[in-house]
């Protein structure tokens, strides 16, 4: 009986159609439109993903990643004088402006790193030497800067140059040059500016006038002791915020910087609601084509569903038959309008715009509600069948 | 048509299955690589942190002019080695010794007249008796003779004077002693009292001043071992343990304003330190120099609580 | 009414149908009296509006009558509730609909093979016994083909073969050849005849085409919600109708 149920659903195409059509649609605009957001919403923390170590140490006060309180530059030997602190080192982050050859300004993420280790470095130069920011006036911009930048520089022949800033190209922060050693990849970051690395001792240098110039300390446990102890010891002990740099937004805890970031900019700013609006959009079309077509289409059959019931066909098994119905059409739906989600965020990821994070959480979250949709559909058929009088079926 | 079916069910399944698997991208930001160079890491408890700097054991000497001047010229290079009283700088010397000059003509004039006052008193004094002369013109010759004389003093001693002021124009060592730094060139004017551009220092034996946060300050205690990294060092050598062992001199009794040690062109006041002095042989087969920073670790477990 | 004591398939009696709300009353079946017995197929005619439907739909148990009895072969369905009547119509009647009711999307096949999967056979018997009813209904080869690509004799031919494939001891044809012309609707009514000639089986065919009065045994006929007269031999009310 259930596979004549499926045959029953598969036997109309135009109908199937419109219910795969309608199904797909909302499962690729939940997924999608949640993609794009988590997507933009990564792009918070993006600091604690370039720059990576195991625990971020801010000043009490900070909330979030891209609001750096500074620090006394005495502070880390507080740090690095808590037990269980394997090594610490120094980082500036602060956004200044910066001067291109053609006289234009443009802000960017200037990160300071220590010159002695790299802490915090770039995983991935695309070209250059993460060593050669050791030489005077030298910084390491990131791909997309580099060619955000390029497009404002000017050519050795005074015409724009309309190519990426590479290797031995120059531009000013704060009238004090920069060279170009080296081009990173790098996510890009909520803020908008290009990631430009030095050196912590230099970047104090580039932000003329900031009487104090530590924004974070990186900080490695020692083999032994788990992040979140040493987070609590060095809170303990300097009375200085410690957060892990995991990049879960989905936890609880209350310890990571990232997480803290996307649920400030969750609750700070409209950005959840205008993207849960496009998700709430995705979720109303979805049920009210889905809705409507399913239900249309039990209306169609409604005689023959009479005529099943007439036959002795219970209520029990006309709700299964529609429940299998709504459940393969939602099925199927969802694995296409996913299907296709993802290979637009194939194609966003390539071009690295706009941000996609599809999340399993995502993908559960529109498999729910798909079926969800599919559940409100069968229920209403199976309403509207159950009020049909068997009877019907001798009157015409 | 059944095979359209499966078509549709292999079709949904396989976009399901691609968006699972890209989903799986969203975990490799995890990954967590150690920094490009291996950072000093400390492996015990109950230490004290603290960024210090290089200087000569006996401190560096900044040396001073007594006077205002432009060089004329530079006894010394860097690294030159000096002994005590070695020249160090001269300044320009042409006025004084014009003076000189002059001076010198001044002697030679007030020893002729000296010689002329006295001769004449010898003469009117061996003639006393004859009556040729009075006792009052006697005095007056004799009086005129030890003028003459006190004359010729006050102009030697003018001209000794400027010999003193032409040795005070070369600028000598105090001390035995390495120069560490020379910041200034022949014909630069140099003001008396303000701080000469040469640095000396006897960096045969080296110490380190370490800067501990007023914070830390209760828990520090004299005699505490220590240990330096030094900045930098850690690209030269992986590893092995890069660490200098370092031996208490003193504290300094005045907690002070931190200057920052980057030597950046604005000096920062972050905060108040505690400063406390360490000394150490100069390690074999490693270069140091005298204002190099370095990372201190200070043993502080022996008197921690509770250990 | 005959004197002997036949055995009785269907026997309603005293029967009272009525829809609508107290004030505004459709009066469909009044007092009415029905018996069919086992073996006969028993046609019920009368003008439209007179209850043959209601009666119809009473002794199938679609509908529940607010008073009097219904007896299906021994099985009082006046007292039954939704499920029992549910389960009551999936083992002993079979329909043939006017308007044959054959889901368009699903086979021939398919669409005979429904009452037998309502029972909760196996997919592979049903289709077997489908497959041979259909052979029986003389539409052999057209098994997967779907309903709107028959004719509409063809089309009451699955319906037929629908009807009878579970074997039900009754069978409720409700006009079965009003939407066919009248060749077709005698050979319709001949194989309805043939094939559910039975010593068991009860069959009642409402009906107002009276060129198919022929086929049937005996003929009911109703007049303002009651049997007014019953016919032993149909071809007196052929005639008193020609």
């Amino acid at each position: 009986m259930y596979r004549l149920a499926l045959n029953m659903l598969f036997g109309d195409r135009a109908k199937l159609a419109m219910l795969l059509c309608g199904l797909a649609f909302s499962a690729l605009l939940m997924a999608q439109q949640s993609s794009v957001f988590f997507g933009i919403m990564s792009w918070t923390y993006t600091p604690m993903v370039n720059i990576r170590a195991q625990i971020w140490v801010s000043d009490s006060m900070v909330e979030q990643v891209n609001d750096a309180k500074p620090l006394r530059d005495t502070d880390l030997g507080r740090v690095r004088s808590v037990d269980g602190v394997a090594w610490a080192a120094p980082l500036h982050t602060s956004f200044v402006q910066a001067r291109m050859q053609d006289g234009n300004f443009k802000l960017i993420t200037l990160v300071g790193i220590d010159a002695d280790t790299f802490a915090g470095a770039p995983a991935v130069l695309t070209q250059g030497r993460i060593e050669d920011l050791r030489l005077p006036d030298t910084v390491i911009v990131d791909e997309w800067g580099a060619a955000l930048m390029g497009r404002m520089g000017v050519g050795p022949d005074g015409q724009p140059r309309n190519q990426p800033l590479t290797v031995g190209d120059t531009f000013e922060i704060n009238d004090i040059q920069a060279r170009i050693v080296g081009i990173c990849k790098v996510r890009r970051a909520f803020t908008g500016g290009p990631f430009v690395y030095t050196t912590y001792d230099r970047a104090k240098g580039y932000t003329l006038g900031a009487r104090r110039t530590l924004s974070f300390m990186l900080v490695e446990p020692q083999k032994g002791v788990t992040p979140i102890e040493l987070c609590d010891r060095i809170e303990r002990a300097t009375g200085l915020k410690a957060w892990t740099s995991d990049t879960v937004i989905w936890s609880w805890g209350e310890r990571s910087l990232a997480r803290n970031t996307f649920w400030w900019f969750w609750t700070n700013t409209g950005i959840p609601f205008s993207f849960g609006t496009a998700v709430l959009l995705g979720l109303f079309v979805g049920i009210a084509i889905s809705g409507q077509t399913f239900y249309s289409f039990v209306l169609e059959n409604l005689k023959y569903f009479a005529a099943l019931k007439a036959m002795g066909a219970g209520m029990g098994i006309i709700a299964r038959m529609l429940f299998i119905q709504a459940f393969s059409a939602g099925l199927i739906g969802f694995g296409l309008g996913v299907g296709m989600a993802q290979a637009i965020g194939r194609v966003m990821i390539e071009k690295g715009m706009p941000p996609f994070v599809m999340y399993p959480q995502i993908l559960w979250a529109t498999f729910v509600l798909v079926l969800g949709i599919s559940f409100v559909s069968a229920v209403i058929g199976i309403i509207k069948v159950s009020r049909v009088d068997a009877a019907a079926v001798f009157r015409g | 048509m059944f095979k359209k079916r499966l078509l549709l069910f292999a079709l949904a399944l396989a976009g399901a299955a691609a968006a699972f698997q890209l989903t799986r991208g969203t975990a490799e930001e995890a990954v967590i690589m150690p920094p490009p160079y291996e950072p000093a890491t400390r492996d015990k408890d109950g230490l004290i942190a603290a960024a210090g700097l290089i200087e000569a054991a006996a401190e560096n000497t900044l040396l001073g002019s007594p006077t205002s001047g432009t060089v004329a010229k530079v006894h010394v290079k860097v690294w030159d080695k000096v002994k005590a009283g070695d020249p160090i700088l001269s300044l320009d010397e042409r006025d004084l010794r014009a003076q000189q000059a002059v001076q010198q003509a001044a002697v030679s004039a007030a020893e002729a007249t000296a010689e002329r006052a006295e001769d004449a008193a010898r003469r009117w004094t061996g003639i006393k008796d004859s009556g040729a002369v009075s006792a009052a013109e006697l005095l007056a010759y004799q009086m005129a003779a030890k003028e003459a004389r006190a004359k010729l003093a006050l102009a030697k001693a003018q001209l000794d004077q400027t010999a003193v002021l032409l040795d005070r124009l070369v600028l000598r060592s105090p001390i035995d002693a390495t120069v560490l730094q020379v910041g200034v060139r022949v014909g630069e004017f140099v003001a008396a009292g303000a701080k000469a551009p040469v640095v000396l220092g006897d960096i045969s034996r080296l110490q380190i001043r370490c800067d501990v946060d007023e914070q830390l300050a209760t828990r520090m205690r004299e005699g505490l071992p220590a240990k330096g990294f030094l900045k930098g060092e850690s690209t030269l050598a992986g590893g092995k343990d890069r660490s200098i062992a370092l031996k208490f001199v003193r504290i300094e009794p005045f907690v002070i304003p931190k200057t920052s040690l980057t030597g950046a062109s604005i000096e920062r006041v972050d905060t108040r330190v505690l400063q406390v002095i360490y000394q150490f042989e100069r390690p074999a087969g490693r270069t140091l120099f005298v204002g190099q920073q370095m990372d201190v670790y200070i043993d502080a477990s022996q008197n921690a609580p509770g250990k | 009414m005959s004197p002997v004591a036949p055995i009785v398939a269907v026997r309603a009696s005293g029967v009272d149908m009525f829809f609508g709300t107290p004030e505004n009353q459709v009066v469909a079946l009044k007092q009415a009296d029905f018996e069919a017995r086992r073996g006969e197929l028993i046609m019920l005619v009368g003008p439209s509006g007179c209850g043959k439907t209601t009666l119809l739909s009473v002794i199938a148990g679609t509908l529940t009558p607010q008073a009097g009895t219904v007896e299906v072969f021994g099985q009082r369905l006046d007292g039954l509730g939704q499920e029992e009547l549910t389960a009551f119509r999936r083992k002993h009647l079979g329909f043939v609909f006017q308007s044959f009711n054959l889901i368009p999307t699903l086979t021939v096949v398919e669409n005979v093979m429904v009452p037998l999967l309502i029972q909760g056979l196996a997919n592979d018997e049903a289709h077997a016994r489908a497959k041979a009813m259909l052979d029986q209904v003389g539409l052999k080869g057209r098994e997967d083909d779907r309903p709107d690509g028959l004719s509409g004799g063809q089309q009451q031919r699955v319906a037929i073969a629908r009807a009878l494939v579970h074997e039900p001891p009754l069978l409720i044809c409700d006009e079965p050849t009003s939407a066919l012309d009248k060749d077709t609707g005698a050979h319709i009514m001949q194989l309805v005849r043939d094939l559910s000639r039975s010593p068991e089986r009860c069959v009642v065919v409402v009906t107002h085409d009276h060129r198919i009065f022929r086929f049937s045994d005996r003929i009911a006929e109703m007049e303002d919600g009651r049997i007014s007269r019953v016919f032993d031999d149909p071809k007196l009310l052929d005639a008193s109708h020609l």
